[in-house]
């Protein structure tokens, strides 16, 4: 499967859920409990990537390893898989969360002006590395 | 929706279904909702983004298990770091005052709610338990003296009202009520990456203030260094100062490069290339490498027009704000957050020197 280390998604969560537990009395009162969580999973993402970012052969490397249960649309995740962190992030938010546009930048605290605008550059590059029409 | 977007929803649902069993029981099934609806599948979510498109990283080892010995009084004590979502790696010192309060000092090099601009922002805490710090009433101003507004919801300063710091023990981190994890300064594995944080070809300070000097004496042996593709929205992976490290420093014969393989953000979103990314080709006699995503065989772009030629010996990310900073970094300081730096540039405030150039990216370029 193109993708980076299931173990370490799997900590990943571990360590969100496990903020959110701890601070439950708090985060059960935000309005958007999962915005927080995906945002302490972005951040701790973000966090190891920037610790990490030279590694990113091994990134690499891994996609390179063949699940045998083949992707759906395998060209489509390698194209999101080629946006920006920073588009990728949007695009995930957006269309696998099902996020209005204010929700993500909410959650990712940026103004919605600037979410509109990575989508659509996400979406730009998409449709040219996907050859489909916006 | 148009079809695009049709594709992407149904191409990522799909995908994250996918998930080996590894993944944590109750974060599968919800995966099939359309809509989030509560925590747990946040979780599920959350793992699916990460196990999709988390690169293969590796944690820095932290010792676990104790109060780390920073001050005897609390483990908030110290200079901590965090990523933002928006892309800033603001630092966070805590100390305890005269009064022995514990105060905050936060000072965010790209703070969106001041659009942009660095910010300051200090409090004075206290414990509440033993893993909780609290701060009442922090104040947050904008280093160049604009006013910091909320980006939603309620006022600023009241979104600030009780900022709680968590300290978790295991990971001697500690999470803020707005999700960013702080780390403490200097955990960030084992020691510092060359190319974040060394300079090339001048190897200090006072050689690159000569080398400065040189180039804006129009010296052709130094002028190549002073590269406007480094900034904005040029096309970084054209500098001179790239092919040059790799065919200097790595012996690399042939590589490919451009921002598809490692992405790019823009100007107007608060953001330049963080990361270009140089890929070794192999030579027809060289047995294939593994293939590299985004990178295959069958792709045209690889290694001229050579189809056996394959990826080989990996890749290597190189930072624009790396290489400029490895030119203009004229204060001897070290070069921090190349990323920050690049996107402060791309902001409008380019360095005195280089200029920035108009005009779109260009496509991946083969060079040999």
């Amino acid at each position: 499967m193109a993708l980076g280390d299931v173990g370490l998604a799997d900590e990943a969560v571990d360590e969100a859920m496990t903020r959110a537990v701890a601070r439950w009395d708090t985060v059960r009162g935000y309005d958007r409990p999962e915005g927080w969580l995906y945002r302490v999973g972005l951040n701790w993402a973000r966090g190891v990537f920037r610790k990490r970012r030279y590694e990113l052969l091994s990134d690499l490397e891994a996609y390179s390893q063949v699940s045998d249960d083949p992707l759906p649309d395998p060209d489509l995740i390698e194209a999101v898989g080629r946006l920006s962190l920073k588009l990728r992030t949007v695009v995930v938010a957006r269309y696998h969360l099902d996020f209005s546009t204010a929700e993500v930048a909410e959650t990712l605290g940026i103004p919605e002006g600037t979410v509109k605008s990575r989508l659509s550059r996400a979406l730009n590059q998409l449709s040219r590395e996907l050859g489909e029409l916006l | 929706m148009t079809r695009l977007e049709e594709r992407i929803r149904s191409g990522l649902q799909e995908t994250a279904e996918r998930i080996p069993d590894t993944a944590p029981t109750h974060a599968v099934e919800p995966l099939r909702s359309t809509r989030p609806a509560g925590v747990w599948v946040a979780a599920a979510a959350v793992f699916a983004v990460l196990v999709l498109f988390t690169p293969i990283l590796f944690l820095g080892g932290s010792d676990s298990g104790t109060i780390p010995a920073g001050d005897s009084q609390s483990p908030f004590m110290g200079t901590w770091v965090t990523a933002e979502a928006d892309g800033s790696t603001p630092t966070m010192v805590i100390q305890v005052s005269e009064n022995e309060d514990l105060e905050m000092l936060v000072h965010d090099d790209y703070a969106s709610v001041c659009s942009g601009s660095p910010s300051t922002m200090t409090g004075t805490g206290h414990l509440q338990g033993d893993t909780e710090l609290v701060f009442p009433a922090p104040m947050l101003t904008c280093d160049d003296g604009s006013q910091p507004e909320s980006l939603s919801g309620p006022p600023l300063e009241e979104q600030l009202q009780n900022l709680t710091f968590s300290y978790d023990v295991e990971s001697d981190t500690v999470t803020d009520n707005f999700g960013s994890i702080w780390t403490r300064e200097g955990s960030e594995g084992p020691g510092p990456d060359p190319t974040a944080t060394g300079r090339w070809p001048q190897s200090s300070a006072e050689e690159v203030a000569e080398a400065q000097e040189r180039a804006d004496a129009g010296d052709p042996d130094y002028t190549w260094q002073v590269d406007p593709k480094l900034v904005g929205d040029a096309a970084p992976w054209g500098a001179e100062i790239f092919a040059r490290f790799i065919e200097e420093e790595l012996g690399w014969e042939e590589f490919i490069s451009g921002s598809s393989f490692s992405g790019y953000a823009y100007a107007d979103g608060g953001g330049s290339y963080a990361e270009v990314l140089f890929i070794r080709c192999a030579r027809p006699d060289q047995p294939p490498g593994p293939p590299v995503r985004g990178c295959t065989p069958r792709d045209p772009r690889v290694c001229a027009n050579d189809r056996r030629a394959q990826v080989r010996d990996g890749a290597v990310p190189l930072d624009p704000a790396w290489a400029s900073g490895s030119y203009r970094d004229l204060g001897g300081r070290a070069m921090g957050d190349a990323a920050a730096r690049a996107r402060r540039l791309a902001m409008g405030s380019p360095p005195p020197r280089l200029h920035r150039q108009a005009g779109r990216a260009a496509r991946p370029a083969i060079r040999r």
